[in-house]
């Protein structure tokens, strides 16, 4: 292997860079590319190593080999990996970046871009002559110019790319700015009409540039002074500043100022804040003094600003309380200030948290105190608590203990309740309900049952509020203990409904006849609630209401999504209410199943076409069943039309969420006869696409891509049956077992709305029977078995999710069945139970029948055929059916 | 330079100084408490008018801020824009196709950024300079760079600026069912212990919008004539038209955007800086799972893990990737808090109703324009989300974790990665970002 590789590279470095030779594992240049190329997109970091090391390992001419791909995106995936790749590997990096400079020197005009790119994340010194060279072609220079600026070595070659001038000034000029090459100044000067150069010259100039940006930008010429100023040209810079100071452009006044605040000693900078802070512009006069504060430090900032602060205009002086609030300084003025009134000062104290000041203005009734409190950013309910017994009654404090949950402090909030005095009264129900806790539930259990009209909410909530922190069974005790001796029981509803527990729901449903006890229903948290919604909302007055929360309970907490589609499709059946509807189909839009998809989409042409939307919308893109293309295809359309009327921003996002959905789709591939069928005179039931040769349960029996889906459950409602009836007829049909332990069945002859195991000529049997459910099955129950009557030969089923054919061939008395070519069953049913369908004594017993029943329907003459659903998973297509008779009439 | 209206308004008063010291209420609307003197009121333009510069939230117009210009380099957003403005509110909005013409426009005051995120920097920088202030769609840039310059453009010219995402300090905080606010005092109580982990994921109600992905190897086609597509691209490298490239899908495109982590990664990492208290600084570390990814289309992803230096995390998880079972939002050694600010801590709403707010925050955007106050999401912490979600892009990038210095601001030996940092832009816009 050593003496390959070492043949290999002096191949590489002399001859003319064919790859002539094999790897160790005798693979050439083009298989080692073609297998890495296989392994791409890698999965994760981890499975990219192998392909990417072997690209990495032949680089200097893997690269160039792989780039003759692009731009096939495979290709796209091999380089920019393998730049990515070697990018941390030192010994690696240098080769794949000759591979790449040889690939584009090599490549079309068109891909140069895509491998320059790649290498300008890994270019080093090397690659400075191939970047300058591609600086030049104005397609490649952006990149070419912006990769030399992250090498540090490439100073020089960047100034000979200005010297001679060709490249795109403007990128020269960034480059020398991002670089700091100053000596490119004289340069860019004799370019300063064209755009872009006077920004670099800002950056970069020295007093040279001085004249031509003050008179051409002044912009540029403020960043001017700050190179200058940091260069030590202090007096130039300065000198500069003090004029632009005075412009007329706020932004550039607040440049200007920023540099004499930051370039000169703090002691010649300080008195610049008197002037800042008289400034009439207010943006100027702001963003400065902020400015002052992080460059000369608040505190000295602060006490400037405190001698001169009596003579600034009010608006002045409230900018400058509110930057001493952010800043945490001036105390002594903000207190002087807020005592006085000033609401700035107010809010500055706030944010000082001088509780004190403030908790004596709320108290006198100061509303931009009691704002300020609300949002205080420290512990005030010690002095809150000082202040509050100190002024009892106090509405702006108790407010105050509320929201901190001072519940201390409810006794004098009760005592405001109980006042004569209207406006304290009305006080007292504000501030009571937040001050409660479960030490004053039976004072405010009186107050409530006590109460008159108007009072009674704010004390509901109050009580509430006060037994809020027991568990629930302590909740309902409390609450139904009231109810038990109160005046007005069904004040305390609400109380019960918020125990949540399932003894309220009893109690509230026994009542349901008030309308309280209703409201209470609908606010309990509780799945036991849902029955009794459901009942209630037949007759009372707030049917949408009801049935809304009916939902939202089903959508909280029936985990089963089949049983939860059904109960919101039931409760949907019950109401057109629009806002109901659109609720209802909130919640199927978080079923990600087929059945919920279809169920939104009915609602697309609907008062609630909105909501079906956006549910259609997630379900698509959220399942991971199956949806027949045709009906996901429709109902997308639909949607997408719906999100386009109404047209705004999040409307965009979805319309394009659906053509993703829809471009990732495929219709349905529709049956066609073969030839030899069709000869034959066969007829299709089913091509793929709908169920118009069928009835019955055509929601268990789903058309989706291409297949019944059948999702049916055990009984004669769980049945599909053909529109026409037949007598005798060969029946062709494929399926699938998409589970394990699939029961369903061919009826033969069927009446409708029986079982066709009995009352049928017979059920040929589809059965999973190797499940291990079936470990006990009788021979006349497993696949093909006329059920009960002939048992099939076992045949061993393929596996999960893969096709079997089946030809079902019944004349006369005669039943055949082959499946994927194998006959299993071939019997003549009237000789197997000797002429015997049920028992010749009339008993339930028949003695001539393998399981023992009766089959009354055996010897029927004509009949339907059908499928016999018991449970979910099962594909079939491809049906299709010869009618035996009326060949015989031809 | 150009001159700013109020400097021009200033100077016209001069001459009907009588008119300026009329109290507000002869000036007109007589008794209207809405009305608003023509020198109080704002003005904004708006660069980019498709579909979020067009949406009820931004294509508005009202006394305390005139929407007055738009610009947009598909004439056909911008005739809809111009159309829609008479419709809706009666404005003859200046139309402009260079954005620099609205940036220097005197009768601007607040420049609206709806563009793609690639030119924001740019944009934001230059209204800056312009004097403007600045109103900047989510995310803040596209690079680390292209952000640390527009703090120092809009600190040197003493300029208002707002990220628009808000849910630190506004809205339902998606399935959260609550505030940011209450999170926030619950987290800084130590109540939940400390490090915390924060899981955003489909499993605690968040998603990643992974149909932001793009498409590779497209075939390019003709331009549409409406569009001048080399100033769409602006600093962009060039590459072939195609129409996913632009409008509603760039942001699949590595050039523009990060896909959906690009587009919904500020929107949701912005308010966990804020309630973990990280806004002044950035995660230390960052690992990356992921498919690997195209070099131009940006694809999906199963979880990007940030690590700041306490040892606290943000987990993003990706759609179709997120965690089995009950999932808590946020997770410390003492709590965990789930959806709907379920929390395992006992009568935890009281628990924090006692204890301290976090500082009063400014929010009204328009109040902190009139009253020169920063606003509650501004450029530095705007800055400091968008660099956690481009930490966080580079790593996706690439394919690999990534270790942060979050003083400096680039990555520790990883030159790959640093070079993500700052990429090389077209002329003439490089030199417009200096």
């Amino acid at each position: 292997m050593k003496k390959i590789v070492t043949i290999f590279a002096g191949l590489v470095l002399s001859a003319g860079l064919v790859f002539a030779q094999q790897d160790a594992r005798q693979r050439t240049i083009d298989t080692i590319v073609a297998d890495a190329l296989a392994q791409l997109p890698a999965r994760d970091a981890e499975a990219r190593v192998e392909p990417l090391a072997d690209l990495a390992k032949w680089a200097p001419v893997s690269v160039p080999q792989t780039a003759k791909l692009l731009p096939q995106s495979l290709a796209e995936y091999a380089l920019d990996g393998l730049v990515t790749y070697v990018s941390d590997k030192l010994d690696r990096k240098a080769a794949v970046a000759e591979g790449l400079r040889r690939a584009i020197a090599e490549a079309p005009a068109s891909n140069k871009q895509f491998l320059l790119a790649c290498l300008s994340r890994i270019a080093g010194p090397a690659d400075i002559d191939c970047l300058s060279a591609c600086a030049a072609d104005p397609a490649l220079a952006s990149t070419a110019i912006g990769t030399l600026v992250a090498i540090p070595e490439a100073e020089d070659a960047i100034m000979a790319l200005i010297g001679k001038g060709e490249a795109d000034h403007s990128l020269l000029a960034s480059a020398a700015a991002k670089c700091g090459l100053r000596q490119a100044e004289p340069v860019l000067l004799s370019w300063n009409a064209e755009p872009g150069v006077l920004e670099a010259l800002g950056v970069i100039g020295s007093e040279a540039s001085a004249p031509v940006l003050k008179a051409q930008s002044p912009v540029d010429y403020a960043r001017l002074l700050q190179t200058l100023a940091a260069d030590g040209k202090t007096a130039v810079a300065l000198k500069g500043a003090k004029e632009l100071v005075k412009s007329e452009n706020a932004a550039i006044r607040t440049a200007a100022t920023n540099l004499l605040l930051s370039a000169q000693p703090s002691k010649k900078a300080l008195p610049l804040v008197d002037k800042i802070i008289a400034d009439p512009d207010r943006s100027y006069r702001v963003a400065c003094l902020s400015e002052a504060g992080k460059v000369l430090g608040a505190e000295a900032v602060a006490s400037r600003a405190s001698k001169r602060f009596k003579k600034l205009s009010p608006e002045a002086a409230g900018d400058v309380l509110y930057w001493a609030g952010c800043n945490g300084v001036m105390g002594e003025t903000v207190r002087a200030e807020a005592l006085a009134g000033s609401e700035d000062a107010i809010e500055a104290a706030g944010r000082l948290g001088q509780t004190d000041v403030l908790l004596g203005l709320a108290a006198e009734g100061n509303k931009a105190a009691y704002k300020a409190l609300e949002r205080i950013p420290g512990d005030i309910r010690p002095e809150l608590l000082k202040y509050a017994e100190a002024n009892p009654g106090n509405e702006n404090l108790l407010a105050l203990a509320g929201s901190r949950r001072l519940t201390d402090l409810a006794p004098q909030a009760i005592e405001m309740v109980k006042s004569d005095d209207a406006s304290v009264k009305a006080a007292g129900l504000r501030v009571l309900p937040a001050l409660c806790d479960a030490k004053v539930a039976a004072p405010v259990a009186a107050l409530l049952d006590d109460a008159s009209g108007s009072d009674v909410a704010a004390l509901q909530q109050a009580y509430s509020n006060a037994i809020r922190n027991l568990d629930g069974a302590g909740q309902y005790s409390e609450a139904a203990a009231r109810i038990r001796t109160a005046v007005n029981p069904e004040r305390f509803y609400p109380a019960l409904a918020q125990s949540g527990s399932a003894d309220a729901v009893a109690k509230l449903a026994a009542n349901a006849a008030r309308p309280e006890a209703r409201q209470a229903l609908m606010a309990i948290d509780n799945p036991s609630a849902a029955p009794e919604l459901l009942r209630l909302s037949k007759t009372a007055p707030e049917k949408n209401a009801l049935l809304s929360r009916y939902v939202e309970l089903v959508s909280t907490y029936e985990s089963d999504l089949d049983k939860r589609r059904v109960d919101i499709a039931n409760a949907l059946s019950r109401s057109d209410d629009a806002d109901f509807r659109g609720k209802a189909l909130g919640a199927v839009a978080k079923i990600p199943t087929m059945k919920a998809f279809l169920l939104a989409g009915k609602y697309l042409d609907s008062n609630a076409a909105y909501p079906a939307a956006a549910a259609v919308r997630t379900i698509a893109a959220k399942t991971n069943e199956e949806i027949d293309y045709a009906r996901y295809k429709e109902y997308l359309e639909k949607a997408k039309a719906i999100y386009a009327a109404r047209g705004g921003a999040d409307d965009g996002y979805s319309i394009d969420q659906i053509n993703g959905l829809l471009a990732d789709a495929e219709p349905s591939p529709i049956f066609v006869l073969p030839a030899d069928e069709a000869a034959q005179g066969f007829e299709i039931l089913f091509d793929g696409t709908n169920l118009d040769k069928w009835q019955g349960d055509k929601e268990g029996y789903t058309p989706v891509n291409g297949a019944i889906y059948v999702s049916a459950g055990y009984g004669a409602t769980g049945n599909l049956y053909t529109i026409k009836e037949y007598r005798n007829f060969v029946f062709r049909f494929e399926f699938c077992f998409v589970r394990e332990g699939i029961n369903n069945g061919v009826g033969i002859r069927t009446p409708m709305g029986v079982d066709a195991a009995f009352d049928a000529m017979c059920e040929c049997q589809i059965l999973d029977h190797d499940a291990p459910m079936y470990a006990g099955l009788h021979d006349y129950q497993v696949h093909g078995s006329a059920y009960g009557i002939v048992p099939a030969k076992r045949l061993v089923h393929k596996p999960l999710g893969e096709w079997s054919t089946e030809e079902i061939r019944v004349e006369g008395d005669r039943i055949k069945c082959t499946v994927n070519g194998e006959v299993i069953l071939d019997a003549d049913l009237r000789k197997a139970c000797k002429g015997h369908a049920v028992a010749p004594d009339g008993s339930n017993h028949n003695p001539y029948m393998i399981d023992g029943r009766n089959h009354p329907g055996l010897f029927r003459e004509r009949g339907y055929i059908s499928f016999c659903g018991h449970g979910d998973g099962l594909k079939l297509r491809n049906i299709r059916v010869l009618d035996l008779e009326k060949k015989k009439k031809k | 330079m150009s001159e700013t209206r109020r400097s021009f308004l200033k100077k016209a008063g001069a001459g009907v100084a009588a008119f300026t010291i009329l109290p507000r209420h002869v000036l007109g609307a007589m008794g209207n408490p809405k009305y608003v003197a023509p020198s109080d009121q704002l003005t904004r333009g708006i660069i980019g008018v498709g579909g979020i510069g067009m949406s009820g939230l931004h294509f508005v117009s009202d006394e305390r801020c005139r929407l007055v210009s738009v610009c947009d380099v598909d004439q056909n957003h911008l005739d809809r824009a111009v159309r829609t403005g008479k419709e809706r509110f009666g404005e003859q909005l200046k139309a402009y196709h260079d954005w620099r013409d609205l940036v220097h426009d005197p009768n601007v005051d607040i420049v609206h950024i709806a563009t793609p995120s690639h030119w924001h920097g740019i944009m934001a920088v230059e209204a800056a300079r312009a004097g403007k202030d600045i109103f900047c769609e989510k995310p803040m840039t596209r690079t680390i760079a292209e952000g640390e310059k527009v703090v120092k453009a809009v600190r040197d010219n003493g300029r208002i600026f707002r990220l628009d995402t808000w849910f630190r300090f506004k809205d339902t905080f998606y399935g959260l069912g609550t505030t940011v606010e209450p999170l926030k005092k619950l987290v800084s109580s130590g109540l939940l212990g400390w490090p915390l982990t924060v899981r955003i994921s489909g499993a605690t109600g968040f998603t990643w919008k992974f149909f932001w992905t793009g498409k590779e190897n497209l075939v390019p086609q003709p331009v549409p004539k409406e569009l001048d597509y080399d100033m769409w691209l602006g600093p962009a490298p060039y590459k072939p038209y195609h129409p996913h490239r632009v409008h509603q899908t760039f942001r699949g495109y590595w050039d523009y955007e990060s896909g959906g982590l690009g587009d919904m990664g500020q929107h949701y990492i912005d308010p966990v800086q804020y309630i973990l208290g990280k806004d002044d600084t950035y995660p230390v570390r960052v690992d990356v799972d992921a498919p690997q990814q195209h070099p131009d289309a940006v694809g999906t992803w199963r979880s990007i893990t940030y690590t700041y230096a306490d040892g606290c995390r943000i987990i993003l998880e990706g759609e179709g990737y997120e965690s089995k079972g009950k999932v808590p939002y946020i997770e410390g050694p003492l709590g965990k808090v789930y959806k709907g600010f379920e929390c395992t801590i006992p009568n935890v709403m009281d628990k924090i109703a006692e204890l301290p707010d976090p500082a009063p925050r400014n929010t009204d955007f328009l109040d902190c324009v009139k009253n020169r106050r920063h606003f509650a999401l501004d450029e530095i912490i705007g800055h400091h989300s968008a660099t956690v979600v481009n930490i966080g892009a580079c790593a996706l990038r690439l394919g690999r974790s990534l270790d942060f210095d979050p003083v400096t601001c680039r990555f520790i030996g990883d030159d790959a990665a640093n070079r993500l940092i700052d990429q090389p832009m077209r002329a003439p816009w490089a030199s417009m970002i200096l």
